[in-house]
């Protein structure tokens, strides 16, 4: 066969094996609207997550005194959360900004900046002498013009008030999933909107406390005071390399197979990628762990910021706080627990007219269906999760519940949005009281006997014992 | 355009599509991985997209985004042997599908763009932000390279 005779039978070979988009176009669909949900603020979850940082700031060590960094001791303040962060600063692992802009009665001044491998910490603070209480989002918008999108997820979300936290410093935290380096020159949006005029709105019934149904485009152009538009400019060349640990050592959790490449820590995060067995019957979609260094440090799973981009691959990583600015080397992985989602069971069925229910998430239980209208209202209980506390050490010392999903499906399916509150008690230092919470899901104007809700996991597992791997 | 439009338009050049990220990554699991992360970002993005004319080449830019996002991935785990042009030899005793992975990437990026693909030289220039020259010339070693003799005919006929 010459060259053109192999390149036509290729050709005919493609073609064949085409895949159906459908698939992809639904998978992108879900994709966004998680996306879109995950991000959009959660008003309750937001005043939740705001009393948990200040608890957590009440309690921390104080970093050392460093007197070339300007705001220091309020960027303590704002790291108090992430260890990571916090061990930055403490070896001035950051980049001043001097960016500052004034629009309708509002300041933002961006003051300073983590730059790190694929990933952008940006400091900034908000001033208004106008305003008594504001929320501000930040986006990198994408380049779409010209195809390109940054993959950056933030996270961020602030609640000001004039009363406690005018001025304080506040991050946001930038994870860009893509393998390219981001960009010299970044757009930066800020929207800052009005939280009088929506609480007004809540309190006339025009719209709900913490109402998913709407918008996140909805809600920025009905609340908004102002946007304000920077570039960034950070200096990606100043970023070290990465620590590199290669493992490539198999393990087995729960009966699922999984090689443990290898790790990589970087100043601010470190990232554990693991290749899972193409046998497998499940996804992990949290794996809880932590690592340990040669001198007994943990640093814990879980990272402030996008932890992953939302799809669930055969390799993928688990990232953790950064060990970068500790002496010992990472000694050895442990991991404690998971969150499966089986295959299978992506979905929980429920007949809402005779209460059957399939594939619910192994934690919840369906208490009740209650109709108005053409409105549904599902009643849930969730039994909370233990976890090891890895700073005392009590392997099942935490305790912790699992966000219901959002996304529901009819016969058809075709996707909706729930709505969904939650009725979870925390104390003053963020963790969960009582064994179990509720949670209730609203399905507007469905008319329909069936129903099919997207499960973010459908079972929980703890180690019996410690499953470690050592890196040599 | 409404998502009903752009749904109908990526399902119209899905093979396209699909092609196009299987020479550039050469696994099956990987392209339909590229397929689905370029659909989402379309999906972000098609309401942001000024000049509805270049849907193709702007979901074709995105694409070709995701894939060398791959490539880049994979050149850290376990790098990709490219030959240099002037291996003739190596090139000749190897199967069209591998010789056309281990092109370098530059002469690479054009041929799959323009005869797997089906895009003109014109259009290929563009997506790959080059100007018209350089890709006909890259064209030209490539197909040199590979022995292929296509002409306009087939590149069209690709469409």
């Amino acid at each position: 066969m010459n060259r053109n005779d192999e390149f036509t039978e290729w050709m005919k070979e493609l073609e064949e094996s085409v895949p159906e988009v459908d698939a992809s176009i639904k998978r992108g669909c879900r994709r966004k609207l998680r996306k879109q949900l995950l991000y959009q603020p959660l008003m309750s979850l937001a005043a939740l997550f705001a009393v948990f940082v200040l608890a957590v700031n009440l309690c921390a060590p104080v970093a050392k005194a460093c007197a070339n960094i300007p705001f220091l001791k309020e960027l303590t303040k704002a790291v108090a959360f992430s260890k990571s962060l916090r061990t930055a600063l403490e070896n001035d692992y950051i980049q001043e900004v001097n960016l500052s802009q004034t629009k309708d009665g509002v300041t933002v001044e961006i003051t300073s900046m983590m730059v790190d491998h694929r990933k952008l910490t940006v400091f900034y603070r908000v001033e208004s002498e106008q305003y008594d209480r504001l929320q501000i989002n930040c986006i990198v918008p994408d380049d779409w013009e010209n195809g390109r999108s940054y993959g950056a997820n933030i996270s961020n979300f602030y609640n000001w008030n004039a009363g406690e936290s005018a001025g304080e410093i506040q991050y946001a935290a930038i994870d860009f999933f893509t393998e390219e380096q981001p960009p010299e020159s970044l757009p930066f949006h800020m929207t800052v909107w009005n939280d009088d005029a929506y609480l007004e709105d809540v309190q006339a019934g025009v719209v709900q406390k913490g109402d998913d149904a709407m918008g996140w485009d909805e809600q920025a152009c009905k609340y908004a005071i102002a946007e304000f538009e920077f570039t960034l400019e950070p200096d990606w060349t100043k970023i070290p390399e990465e620590k590199e640990y290669k493992v490539n050592q198999e393990i087995e959790l729960d009966g699922q197979k999984f090689t443990i490449r290898n790790i990589e820590v970087y100043p601010t995060y470190m990232d554990v990628n693991i290749e899972a067995a193409e046998e497998n019957t499940a996804f992990p979609t949290y794996l809880h762990f932590y690592a340990e260094n040669e001198k007994g440090e943990l640093f814990r799973d879980g990272c402030v910021g996008g932890c992953n981009s939302g799809r669930l691959t055969r390799e993928f990583s688990v990232r953790a706080e950064s060990s970068y600015f500790y002496e010992g080397k990472i000694a050895r992985l442990v991991i404690t627990g998971a969150e499966w989602l089986e295959q299978g069971k992506e979905r929980a069925y429920i007949n809402l007219n005779t209460g059957e229910t399939k594939n619910l998430p192994e934690n919840d239980t369906l208490k009740g269906i209650r109709k108005e209208g053409e409105t549904v209202y599902l009643d849930f209980e969730q039994k909370y999760m233990m976890r090891m506390d890895e700073e005392t050490g009590d392997p099942f010392g935490k305790t912790f519940a699992i966000c219901p999903p959002v996304l529901y499906y009819d016969a058809e399916d075709k996707i909706y949005i729930g709505e969904i509150r939650w009725d979870w008690d925390w104390d003053e230092n963020g963790n969960l009281l009582g064994e179990s919470g509720e949670y209730e899901w609203t399905l507007k104007e469905y008319p329909y006997e069936e129903v099919w809700l997207e499960n973010f996991y459908s079972s929980s597992w703890q180690a019996d014992k410690e499953i470690s791997v050592k890196i040599k | 355009m409404k998502k009903e439009e752009f749904t109908y338009r990526v399902e119209a050049i899905r093979g396209q599509l699909y092609k196009t990220a299987m020479l550039y990554l050469g696994s099956h699991a990987q392209a339909v991985d590229a397929l689905d992360e370029a659909i989402y970002k379309g999906l972000c993005g098609y309401k942001k997209l000024r000049k509805q004319e270049f849907f193709t080449t702007w979901m074709t830019r995105i694409l070709i985004n995701e894939c060398n996002n791959e490539l880049r991935r994979r050149k850290r785990t376990c790098p990709l042997e490219e030959l240099p042009e002037t291996a003739v030899e190596e090139f000749d005793s190897l199967p069209l599908k591998e010789a056309l992975q281990k092109l370098p990437k530059e002469l690479k990026d054009v041929v799959v763009l323009r005869y797997f693909s089906g895009f003109t030289l014109a259009e290929t220039a563009e997506l790959l932000k080059i100007p018209q020259g350089t890709a006909a010339t890259r064209q030209r070693k490539a197909l040199q390279v590979l022995r292929l003799e296509l002409g306009e005919e087939e590149a069209y006929e690709q469409k």
